[in-house]
């Protein structure tokens, strides 16, 4: 399982599995050998191919307006977060306008109605960004915000968050390299969700030798405990750092 | 592998066994032997080594902090030989392994790691 969010309007946990070209819905505390309430897979879905591992790796909830997003490549797919079985679409962002392209990560805030998605390197050499869109955007539509460039330091983005009250733009960069173990560049940044141009991060963890982090690959945020959570694919550990700046 | 008798032995994380087959098997075949059960100490075994020279198979077990050793041809639910702890007996591990997301259950306050 590459992706997890929890659905706190529904009390669900929402489940990305590439191998099975699936997304998993089990309910809020599931325990064990636990059956999902509700999976979407099968051919009208698209999710199959979608990614390098296959289909489904990440994937974004928002319980508000009841959908699911999965970036994927060159598109981002939308999906009715009651959605069983064998279900396609309802929205597909994909065109030249739209300026995806090794599109990997998401994240919805739907207080200023956005979607964030984080693009892999290769796009425009060698720099990852950051494309902000209107969250109902639908077909071949062009970005409202992108953030990318030398100062911005957008390399490849894993998972974001989302801190919907204050509009930041939580991102986890695991670094130059996917397959080196400990990459240099790594670093979590804090955009706003209004920044557009080559804007560099408004904090910045990690990104030194000296840091506790190796490759962050995973965050959440705790707003009750004002925390950040992240998820060290080097350290095979979960972090927990008091931040609260972004609160 | 064990090349000399033809025996490829797989660790079955998610089912806490070891599992062996013949290397000419291909298709739907059922394991020639099953190391699981509560007495083999098998917890997330993520690795093995067969040691041909003393007729001995090794396991790590990401589970439960530990490496255990059997027979080679060890089948059932048959305790280890020796076990190798860097924790008290019976503790479990975080389990964590290539983490690459992080979720927050507000509900429950939890923090919910995909493997």
């Amino acid at each position: 399982m590459h992706d997890i969010r929890y659905d706190a309007v529904h009390d669900e946990i929402v489940v990305a599995n590439p191998f099975a070209q699936a997304i998993l819905i089990f309910r809020g505390g599931a325990s064990g050998e636990e059956a999902p309430i509700r999976t979407i897979q099968g051919p009208n879905t698209q999710l199959a191919g979608s990614t390098r591992q296959g289909g489904v790796e990440r994937l974004e909830i928002d319980p508000i307006h009841n959908e699911i997003f999965v970036p994927a490549g060159d598109k981002v797919l939308v999906y009715p977060l009651t959605g069983n079985g064998d279900v396609p679409p309802i929205r597909i962002i994909q065109g030249p306008d739209t300026k995806l392209n090794r599109v990997r990560s998401a994240a919805v805030d739907p207080v200023h109605n956005r979607i964030a998605l984080g693009t892999n390197t290769n796009y425009e050499g060698d720099l990852g960004a950051l494309l902000v869109f209107e969250r109902a955007a639908n077909g071949n539509a062009r970005p409202l915000g992108v953030i990318m460039g030398r100062k911005a330091g957008i390399i490849s983005i894993t998972q974001m968050q989302v801190y919907p009250p204050k509009g930041w733009i939580v991102a986890t960069m695991p670094g130059w390299s996917y397959d080196e173990t400990e990459p240099e560049n790594f670093f979590i940044g804090v955009w706003s969700i209004n920044d557009n141009g080559d804007v560099p991060p408004r904090w910045k963890l990690g990104g030194s030798s000296t840091s506790v982090m190796k490759k962050p690959r995973g965050v959440a945020l705790n707003p009750t405990h004002k925390e950040l959570i992240v998820a060290d694919m080097r350290l095979n550990a979960v972090l927990t750092f008091y931040f609260p700046e972004i609160f | 592998m064990d090349q000399e008798r033809g025996d490829l032995f797989v660790a079955n994380d998610s089912g806490d066994s070891i599992l062996v087959f013949r290397t000419t098997d291909g298709g739907d075949m059922a394991p020639t032997r099953v190391l699981r059960g509560p007495k083999t100490g098998l917890r997330n075994p993520t690795g093995l080594f067969v040691d041909s020279k003393n007729d001995e198979l090794w396991v790590s077990n990401m589970g439960n902090h530990s490496a255990t050793v059997y027979l080679r041809t060890a089948n059932g639910d048959v305790p280890p030989l020796r076990t190798i702890r860097s924790a008290p007996a019976g503790k479990l591990a975080m389990a964590i392994g290539n983490p690459g997301a992080a979720g927050y259950d507000t509900k429950r306050d939890e923090i919910l790691v995909p493997n």
